[in-house]
Order: C-alpha cells, then structure tokens, then sequence
C-alpha cells in the first residue's frame, strides 16, 4: 500500500469517526438497523460496536470507490476475491444475459468494476440527482469504471433498455434493497416486513435472463464477492404471485449475505418503518 | 351561420386537433352552415373548404412535434382570409399555441370561440409571454375544453366564461367497420393505437406482453402508431417479436378495422393526456377497454363499467387486467356493451348541438 492511499485510508477513518460524533440522528438510525440485524437492543455494547465499523466501512467504501478509479487493473485483481464468477457464465451461456443484485453492502463499484476489466459487459442504473451537474459527475464516474449507465429519468422506461441489453446478453446489475418508487413488496427481513423492489424480478421474469445474488464484502486489503445461483422459483401461474415470490426469495438471499457481515451493510437510512 | 375554423397543427399531419377540427367542419357544413378551415400545411388540402395559411415548422416538445407556423407571412395570410371570408364567428382551437390561431385570436374582428384540446401545465405556460397572453385571452368570448383536466388549466390561464364539451367522434364510423384487414396474425389479438412516445407507456406495454406472452401463448399484439420509442421493441425476446405486429402510422380511415380485429384494446399512457381519443374509438367498435387510471382517461372510462383502469407504469397490473379480460368473458362482455353505450354520448349528434348554442350564446351577447 502506497504512502498516498495510507494517509488517504486514515484521513477518511477520521472522518467516518467525527460522523459518528457529530451526528446523533444518523447514528442511532444505524443502531437501529444493525439492533435489527443482529438480534440485539440497540443500546448494547456489541450494536455499539457494530455501529462504529457502519461508519469506518461506509468511509471505506468512499475511499476505494474514487481510489479504484486509478488503481492498476492488476492491483484490482490482486486485492479481489471473485468467488464462484462461472455463475454467471453459465447464465450467459443461456444468452438472455444475466441480473445481478445485491444490497448496499461492501462495494458494487468494485463488483461491476472487476467484471468490467475482465471482459464482462456489465450495465447498471442510476436514480437521477439534483443537482444535474452532479448526477453528471456520478455517470462519469461509474462509466470510467467501465459499466454502462442507464439513467432512471421520469420520461424513459428503464425497463426496456435494461431488457435491450439483457437480450444482447449483457450482466445487469441492481443494487436492489431499497424500494425507490413505492412499488416494492412486502418481503421479510430480520423479523420484520419491509418494502424491497420488485423491478428486478420482474425484469427477470419478462426477459427470462436469471437473478443471480451478489453479495460483495470489505476485507482489510481490498474485497470478496461472491457470486450466487440463480434463484429458481416455482411458477404459479399468476404473474403477481411469480414476482413476489422471486422477490421474497431475493430478500431471503439478501438476508444471509448481510447477516455474514452486518456492519458491511451500507444502511444509512431507516431500513425498517417504525 | 359563416363560421370561420381555425387549426394551429399542419393540417396533413396526423393529429387529434386536426382530426376534431376536419370532422367538425363537417359536421357544421351537413347543418348548412357556411364553413372555412385556416390551417398551415405543407401542400394543398383535398378540401376546397380548407385554406392554407403558412408552411409549418416542426417543433419539438415534451417528446412530440408540434408542426406549427408563425411567421410574418401567415399573419398577414390570415388577415387576408379573414377580410375576404367575412366570418359572422371565429372558432379557434388552441389559440394560446404560438400558431395560426394564435394569430387568427388577433385578427379577428367577429365574436371568437375558444378550444382547449390540451393539458398544459404552468410550464408550458410560462413559455408563452404572459402579455400576450392577456391579449389573446381578452379576445376570447367564450372557451370549451375538452375535459375536466383541459379545463382546469384554461381556468388557471385566462378568465372566461367556459364550458366543457368532448371531442365528437363518428362513432358510427367504429361501430359498423367492415371487415378486419387481411394478413393479422391468428389468435387473441391485443391492440394498441397511439403515437410511440415516452408518455404514451409502450415501453410499459412491451413489459406487460413479455407477462402475457408466457400465460396466453396464442396472445399477440397489434401496434398502430409509430415514433421514437419505437425503439423500445428492440429489447423484446426474439420469441415474443414473433407476436408482435408493428403496423406503423396507420391511416385514421383504416384504423376501424383493426378495432373489429382485437379482443382488448391497450392504453397505458404515463399522464399529460388531455382525453381518451383512442378509448373512445375502441368504446364505440365494441373492444374491452384496458387504460391507464389518468384524469384524460378518468373522465371517458369508469373503471369496472366501461373498462378497467389500471395505474400507469406498473406492467403487472396491466398484465393482470389484460387477463382477466381475456379470461372472463362474461366480463369482457358486459365492458364491450358499457361501453358501446358509453361511446355514443360523445358522437358528432350529441356533440354539434352543444357546440351551435355556444356560437349563437356569443353571437346573441355581443
């Protein structure tokens, strides 16, 4: 690790540390989701301690992800652990592309990022930011990353340029456990209901390309991901019931993959309404 | 009565002011009255009643163009149509549309009646400078609007004495088609008819027939209408382009026959559409009707009784209505007979009338 990235880990650590501080609110909005994850009351010790790695690991995760931008892509390789990549190989094979999700967790810029030097066509989404400047700096960003960008504006369907891709067999990748337009399902988690989106089963089931969940994880040199299964469901004939029946086994996937690591789970916003 | 009507859209561009204003002049020239139409255009209209005023420029807005003209030219060409037609009333259609009738409103010396076609919201408002805008509008005597939601903004813009009534149709055009066109593809048939834009939600349409397609495997689509989204057709599976029939532009005359042809007709708009056109013309030839829950549509379908109504953007629902139409003929049944009862309230015969006692309420005042 060089000079520059050593005092540039400490100065965001720093920060994560000050953030936790200075901001009450914030803090016990984590504590709460953490309490939840891990089956504690918020006020323990253990949450406590969970709630400071939150916030060193979401610093992290803004640290690597402009670091990564001039990183030698054999430095991206040496510090990944891609486990189980032949997933999606074999999805591909089918030629209908492949969904990948995942939560807000460890680093999905990097996720996409390593299967992008590696010859993946990988493409994502981004919700559109006001300032426009800004969303403009953000598509930059993850393009320089080398994934494409669809824009979720109001007039576009995202659905069918995610679908033209999928049917080029391109990866798709969702970061997929926040409900953005209220459409979401009722699904499970940690004991509790909460809304996840159903837009990626239902990409999934009028494209036919599998959902493949994969989670990725902050290790003290760089990142695991891991690449899951594609998640077969039995059809019921309704529609409706298929698509919450995938998005429930989504969210049951996402469960094991943030229980494996609670404090890696970016959550910064009420994940459960009281 | 010397009516002079006045259409702001090139008059050979498909479009559903032009099709109002054609249909009509029409209808006021079967009840003798002297008509003349003042439209831009790009050559000679078939109609020796219709005079072309000004070449039209296109004009691109929220995702549709707008092919209009205003130049010094067709202002002086209308003050020139309008000395020598002598009207005894002025009817302009969207007057507050930088065109024709635009100029029309200012030229006029006869009483003017006002159509509000679209829903406009205050930004489009904002583009038109406000005191022109109260010129405009202190030279209109009486408005229609075409719906509550037309209405609505006409009230926020300019203050007169308004009064809503429908777009007319031939509905008897739909109800006695002919025969359906040779060469459609066999099995249950869904169509769509409408321009392909953003708004119009045929990327949510496509979504909703992959659904489809896997429970209904003799369901196809039939796609009248053409635009930039059609595009969207690109991300389909090979499998279900198969099933799709994408016609294009299809002439307002032929489209009749496509309504004898279908089994549900499909609107899933995402919004900004002023009146169910289309859910009219599908409600009059008998075709179960499956729209978007939006206040243009609100105002032609009531959901359960003409049609079902569905909230814009969500593929499943719009799958899911599909299929209970298709499923449930009982219920496809009682829809298509609602709403061939629906459909005729808004036939020129209804129509015409209410539009006459406006002019003579106008002419009687002034």
């Amino acid at each position: 690790m060089s000079l520059p990235e050593r005092i540039g880990l400490r100065v965001f650590d720093a920060f994560a540390h000050v953030a936790y501080h200075a901001l009450p609110g914030l803090r016990a909005t984590v504590a709460a989701n953490q309490a939840r994850v891990v089956g504690l009351e918020a006020r323990d010790d253990r949450v406590r301690a969970a709630t400071v790695e939150a916030f060193e690991l979401y610093a992290r995760y803004w640290f690597d992800t402009f670091r990564i931008r001039v990183l030698p892509p054999e430095e991206v390789n040496r510090r990944t652990q891609m486990m189980e990549i032949e997933h999606i190989d074999r999805a591909l094979e089918g030629g209908s592309g492949c969904i990948c999700v995942l939560p807000h967790m460890g680093n999905w810029d990097l996720a996409g990022h390593h299967m992008a030097i590696n010859g993946y066509r990988i493409a994502s989404v981004a919700e559109e930011l006001k300032p426009r400047r800004l969303f403009e700096l953000f598509l930059a960003h993850r393009e320089q990353l080398g994934m494409r960008i669809v824009p979720l504006s109001k007039g576009a369907h995202v659905g069918t340029q995610l679908a033209g891709l999928l049917k080029d067999n391109w990866v798709v990748a969702l970061v997929a456990d926040r409900d953005l337009n209220g459409r979401g399902i009722e699904a499970e988690m940690f004991g509790a209901p909460r809304q996840v989106p159903a837009g990626p089963a239902l990409l999934s089931l009028s494209t036919g390309a599998p959902l493949l969940v994969c989670p990725t994880y902050t290790t003290p040199h760089g990142w695991i991901v891991r690449i899951g299964k594609p998640i077969e469901i039995e059809r019921s004939g309704t529609i409706r019931t298929d698509v919450a029946t995938l998005t429930r086994a989504m969210a049951a996937e996402f469960e094991r993959a943030i229980s494996a690591r609670p404090a890696d789970w970016h959550m910064f916003q009420p994940a459960w309404t009281p | 009565m010397r009516i002079l009507l006045v259409c702001p859209y090139a008059w050979e561009a498909p479009g559903g002011v032009q099709l109002h204003v054609r249909e009509l002049a029409e209808q006021l020239r079967i009840r003798d009255h002297e008509v003349q139409v003042l439209a831009p255009g790009e050559r000679r209209p078939p109609e020796p009643w219709v005079r072309i005023v000004g070449r039209p420029v296109r004009i691109p807005y929220r995702g549709t163009v707008a092919p209009i003209s205003f130049s010094w030219r067709s202002w002086r060409r209308v003050g020139d149509a309008m000395r020598r037609f002598h009207p005894d009333l002025v009817h302009a259609h969207e007057p507050l549309t930088p065109s024709t009738s635009m100029l029309a409103v200012r030229a006029a010396t006869a009483p003017v009646v006002a159509t509000f076609h679209a829903f406009l919201d205050r930004s489009r408002l904002m583009e038109v400078a406000s005191p022109v805008l109260r010129t405009i509008s202190r030279r209109i005597d009486a408005a229609i609007a075409v719906s509550d939601a037309a209405a609505g903004f006409v009230r926020r813009a300019i203050d007169v004495e308004l009064e809503i009534i429908p777009n007319g149709l031939d509905v008897e055009r739909f109800a006695h088609p002919g025969a359906a066109p040779n060469g459609l593809p066999e099995g249950r048939r869904l169509l769509w008819v409408g321009r392909l834009d953003p708004q119009k939600g045929f990327g949510v349409m496509l979504q909703a027939f992959a659904l489809l397609a896997r429970e209904h495997p003799d369901l196809r689509l039939v796609v009248a209408g053409d635009g930039r989204d059609r595009h969207a057709i690109d991300g389909v599976s090979e499998a279900d382009r198969a099933r799709i029939v994408m016609l294009g532009a299809v002439p307002h005359d032929d489209l009749p026959s496509h309504h004898a042809a279908a089994d549900v007709f499909v609107a899933p708009a995402t919004g900004q559409e002023s009146f169910g056109y289309v859910l009219v013309e599908a409600m009059a030839a008998g075709v179960p009707v499956v729209a978007s829950d939006i206040a243009g549509y609100r105002e032609v379908v009531r959901t359960g009784i003409e049609g079902l109504l569905v909230p814009p953007g969500d593929p499943v629902t719009l799958a899911e209505a599909v299929t209970r139409v298709l499923s449930d003929p009982v219920l496809a049944a009682r829809l298509s007979e609602a709403g061939r009862a629906r459909a005729a309230v808004f036939g020129w015969d209804h129509i015409v009338p209410r539009i006459e006692a406006v002019y003579h309420r106008v002419i009687e005042t002034r």
